[in-house]
């Protein structure tokens, strides 16, 4: 049994021993050398001095906090859109299957062509699609931007961009934890003369917790891991407006063969995610222990 | 042609659980054996060590005298039904059927000649096309009966295969159990925790306890002849009444027992055989069935007793009644886990008595029918 | 009366968002069948979003100016492996997992979980400079053999296959079956809606991958759909009815596959929320 058990999992097992495990431990011993490709420097082991390095970098201080503004902005805007959207589709009423497909099909699309589309939304002067929008809205009030090119706008043009493609993933997440409450809890909330208000109070919103703590734990991680619409969209641009640890991270290994420098970045965002994870952990055993 | 032999089987649990202590059966060529116990008493185990989904910590297990310990399942030649059935969702009946035969690698032509052969033996040649979903219960339950036939193994293997039915397709399909083994005279092996299905299957029956053999005869001899007070009580429905007591010389140089405040002289026989338990502890037994009105013609003494309560069945009563000193002989511990006397005593009675709960009623006893039992609650003559 | 309203008010809020959500669809769509030029000029009204001609020229250009064809081979041979593969030994690894009993089992379980929470991100880097020692940059392997062992699957195999009844498996194995047969005849039919969720969800993250083929290839002839719009769209001059053609092109598998199968995809999605 042991051994076929062992030619089961070997195959899976060593390919994420490859390709995570190892890459992974390298981040850290990589992270504490000088290396570059093709530097003709002896490699050689310099201590914290990469993250000295980057923590003095005004480049990737910038991302952080980009990276820190975008979380605390879309994780709130992106679930509560994702919360509402699944409450209005959570009903017995005709054709609301249809605009559940609508709402969910921008997560199918790849965040590739989002960012080139997006970009199109984007275009300066008054034929831009969202300076028009915006025109039409405010009653004409709108002064046309160059939304990509303006140091205050391109980080927040960016951030709706990823909200609608990945608020119905989200939002069909939580659709999914509504799904399972039990009806008799509502029954149950009526017949103690509960209001509708104070039954999502009371029943909705505590029988979701656990999956808003997920979806704002996988939102948060995504915010760090941003980088696909940065580099389509603005290439961290412009003055570092919009750049990201993981732009700098691809900037420094692969523009500029600092792979040192690069694994340094990566190890600090593998640090923000685990303080994350270990933080949604943590309130998640907070309500079992309540329970 | 197949015998079945546990030779000094113990099971330990990864976690320390005894489960079973040095079992011994032999099961005869063509003998339907059930295993009987209560739940937890690790019946189910040595049917899954048998079958091979268990391991054996000690002992040997033969089949046809071959020692079968380190074969996996599939080489053991066995078949086997379970409580749920397993049926395969994802295949249809006929598929069903036909899993172990492809397994053994029959050509196409064998297997479905075997599989008509069988779907026709069990009333399923209807139903081949569907799935599992689309059956009831009762049809499930042929289904992986015919699952295990169709491979002609050395061995049936059934674990408890009637739970899951209601009460009437339970007796029905008890029947045709029945009435397929003697036809094909496989060996089997049959695990239940209901003593009436293992009186009324079973070639022979083994009473299970903790883990331990008990006793292993033929239905009426375990009825007849409890080797111990937990057969007793165990066999029969309901079980012996069990009741501590002591013996006492009386003037004609006779015994009599006690039960609760009154003396209840015995027979010459079951006196010299007793003799020697004089001053000790001691148990006594009398079936329901040998407690009866007053003026019926083997009652021998008679007892006042209180009634508890009483469950009307229409041609007859259960009568369950206390009894003057009975909260001292149970030492207060009226549980139904008390493990060596019975917490309330049960009369079988003919019609409806002519009184109620709280009342008391005279009855009388078949004395020749009484049990003894000695202080570990093995019988005695 | 009252109801009548508030469905009404409902209906009308979904209506308006569901317009804000396909705006950028439709843009895209109407935009490939329209002139190039007509493209920029009508982005800043709603005729932006319907076609009021319909040509083909673009997608013809598309073909004459990149080479299309490749990158979608390239997308589609990738994507295949890696899906097709990683369900293999990804459910294999789950079943171990799940249902053997073997020396270091929960241990190493305890390590995927932990592998689990490690994203491609934060070893990209390290990994980068793994496979060019290892020589294999500008490669399909480099795209493929990596991403076939998955945490996350083996996690939703192993939580899906915890759930079948054990019966399933003894019966199987007193039939006569051993542990692959069993595997294959007896578990994975019996498990299809795990297969589905993570064929979804595998299928998406390699079908829009990006940050990893633009760090490992450089020349064209490897890259996948992702690289291509992202070249096509800086390949002058710029061109969008062009663009917006090849954006079509790129999804409409994707797309296609979702109103097929939107069932699965919505579980499969939905099921990645379980765990925690």
């Amino acid at each position: 049994m042991t051994r076929a058990a062992w030619l089961f999992a070997a195959p899976a097992l060593l390919g994420l021993l490859l390709f995570v495990a190892l890459p992974f431990v390298l981040a850290f011993v990589l992270a504490f050398t000088n290396l570059r490709l093709g530097s003709p420097l002896p490699l050689e082991f310099v201590g914290l001095e990469q993250f000295r390095r980057i923590f003095s970098d005004p480049a990737f201080l910038r991302a952080l906090l980009n990276n820190a503004v975008f979380a605390l902005v879309v994780v709130p805007v992106q679930t509560l859109l994702a919360l509402g959207l699944a409450l209005l589709l959570n009903r017995r009423l005709k054709g609301l299957a249809l605009f559940r497909t609508l709402f969910f099909m921008p997560v199918v699309f790849p965040l590739s062509l989002v960012s080139v589309v997006w970009v199109l939304i984007f275009a300066p002067g008054a034929n831009g699609m969202m300076n028009a929008f915006l025109e039409t809205v405010t009653l004409g009030a709108w002064q046309p931007r160059d939304f990509l090119h303006d140091p205050v706008l391109a980080l927040p043009a960016i951030m709706l961009t990823s909200v609608w493609q990945g608020v119905g993933f989200q939002m069909v997440i939580i659709l999914a934890g509504l799904q399972a409450i039990p009806g008799e809890l509502y029954e149950a909330a009526a017949i103690d003369g509960a209001s509708r208000w104070r039954r999502f109070w009371h029943v909705t919103l505590p029988q979701l917790r656990n999956t808003l703590i997920f979806v704002v734990l996988v939102t948060t991680i995504l915010a760090f891991r941003l980088f696909d619409q940065v580099q389509i969209m603005t290439q961290g641009g412009p003055r570092n407006a919009t750049t990201t640890a993981m732009y700098e991270a691809v900037q420094a290994a692969f523009a500029r063969q600092q792979v040192a420098k690069g694994a340094a970045i990566t190890v600090v965002l593998f640090l923000i995610v685990l303080l994350v994870t270990v933080l949604q952990r943590r309130l998640v055993r907070q309500e079992r222990e309540i329970a | 042609m197949s015998t079945v032999s546990f030779k000094n089987i113990s099971k330990i649990f990864d976690d320390g659980t005894l489960a079973v202590t040095a079992f011994d059966l032999d099961i005869a060529d063509g003998e339907l054996m059930v295993l009987v116990g209560p739940s937890g008493c690790g019946k189910t185990t040595l049917l899954r060590m048998l079958a091979g989904l268990e391991t054996v910590s000690s002992g040997e297990l033969l089949i046809d005298g071959r020692v079968v310990n380190p074969l996996p399942p599939q080489q053991r030649d066995i078949a086997m039904v379970f409580q749920n059935y397993a049926l395969y969702p994802h295949m249809t009946v006929r598929r069903n059927l036909e899993f172990p035969l492809r397994m053994m690698k029959l050509g196409k032509d064998e297997r479905r000649q075997r599989v008509s052969e069988v779907a026709g033996l069990l009333g399923l040649t209807a139903l081949l096309e569907r799935k599992p979903r689309e059956l009831s219960g009762g049809q499930r339950q042929r289904v992986a009966m015919g699952r295990a036939i169709v491979r002609e193994p050395k061995v049936f293997l059934m674990d408890e295969p009637l739970s899951n039915l209601d009460a009437r397709l339970r007796l029905q399909i008890r029947g045709e159990i029945a009435a397929l083994q003697r036809r094909m005279r496989t060996t089997t092996l049959y695990v239940t925790h209901d003593q009436v299905e293992a009186m009324t299957l079973g070639d022979r029956v083994a009473v299970i306890d903790q883990g331990r053999l008990q006793q292993v005869d033929e239905p009426q001899n375990l009825y007849a002849h409890p080797a111990n007070i937990f057969v007793a009580r165990f066999i029969g429905s309901p079980g012996m009444n069990i009741f501590r007591t002591e013996l006492h010389p009386t003037e004609d140089r006779g015994l009599a027992i006690d039960w609760g405040r009154q003396r209840l002289p015995l027979h010459a026989g079951q006196a010299h055989a007793l003799r020697k338990y004089l001053g000790k502890t001691l148990y006594a037994g009398l079936r329901p069935e040998a407690i009866h009105y007053p003026d019926a013609p083997d009652v021998e003494a008679t007892i006042v007793v209180k009634i508890e309560s009483i469950e009307a069945l229409g041609h007859e009563s259960l009568l369950y009644f206390g009894y003057e000193g009975r909260m001292e002989e149970t030492r207060g511990d009226l549980s139904p886990d008390n493990n060596m006397v019975s917490p309330l005593m049960v009369a079988r009675l003919a019609g409806t008595p002519d009184a109620g709960a709280g009342e008391s009623l005279r009855l009388g006893l078949a004395l020749k029918q009484l049990y003894f039992f000695d202080a570990e609650g093995s019988a005695i003559c | 009366m009252k109801r009548w309203r508030i469905n009404g008010a409902i209906y009308l809020g979904l209506m308006v968002l569901a317009l804000v959500f396909i705006a950028p669809i439709l843009l895209m769509v109407a935009g490939s069948l329209k002139p190039d030029a007509r493209v920029l000029i009508e982005a800043g009204s709603w005729r932006a979003l319907l076609p009021d001609s319909v040509s083909l020229q673009n997608y013809g250009d598309v073909f004459s100016r990149v080479d299309f064809t490749s990158y979608l081979l390239n997308s589609l041979w990738i994507t295949g492996c890696v899906v097709v593969l990683g369900l293999i030994v990804n459910a294999m690894a789950g079943y171990a997992f799940a249902r053997m009993q073997w020396r270091g089992r929960d241990l190493l379980f305890g390590l995927v979980l932990m592998i689990l929470i490690i994203p491609l991100e934060a070893i990209a880097v390290p990994l980068f400079y793994q496979v060019t020692l290892w020589g294999w940059r500008d490669t399909y392997v480099v795209q493929i053999v990596p991403f076939i062992a998955n945490a996350f699957s083996i996690y939703l195999f192993h939580t899906y296959f915890l759930g079948l009844p054990r019966e399933l498996e003894e019966a199987a194995r007193i039939d006569g079956a051993g542990v692959l047969r069993t595997f294959v005849s007896i578990i994975v039919p019996n498990a299809r809606p795990a297969f589905a969720s993570v064929a979804i969800l595998t299928f998406l993250t390699q079908w829009g991958a990006f940050l990893w083929p633009l760090m490992v290839t450089s020349g064209e002839a490897v890259r996948p759909l992702p690289l291509g719009i992202a070249a096509f769209y800086t390949l002058p001059p710029l061109q969008w009815g062009d663009i917006f053609a090849f954006g079509v092109m790129m999804v409409a598998p994707v797309l296609l596959l979702f109103l097929v199968f939107q069932k699965w995809f919505v579980r499969g999605v939905a099921a990645t929320g379980v765990k925690g």
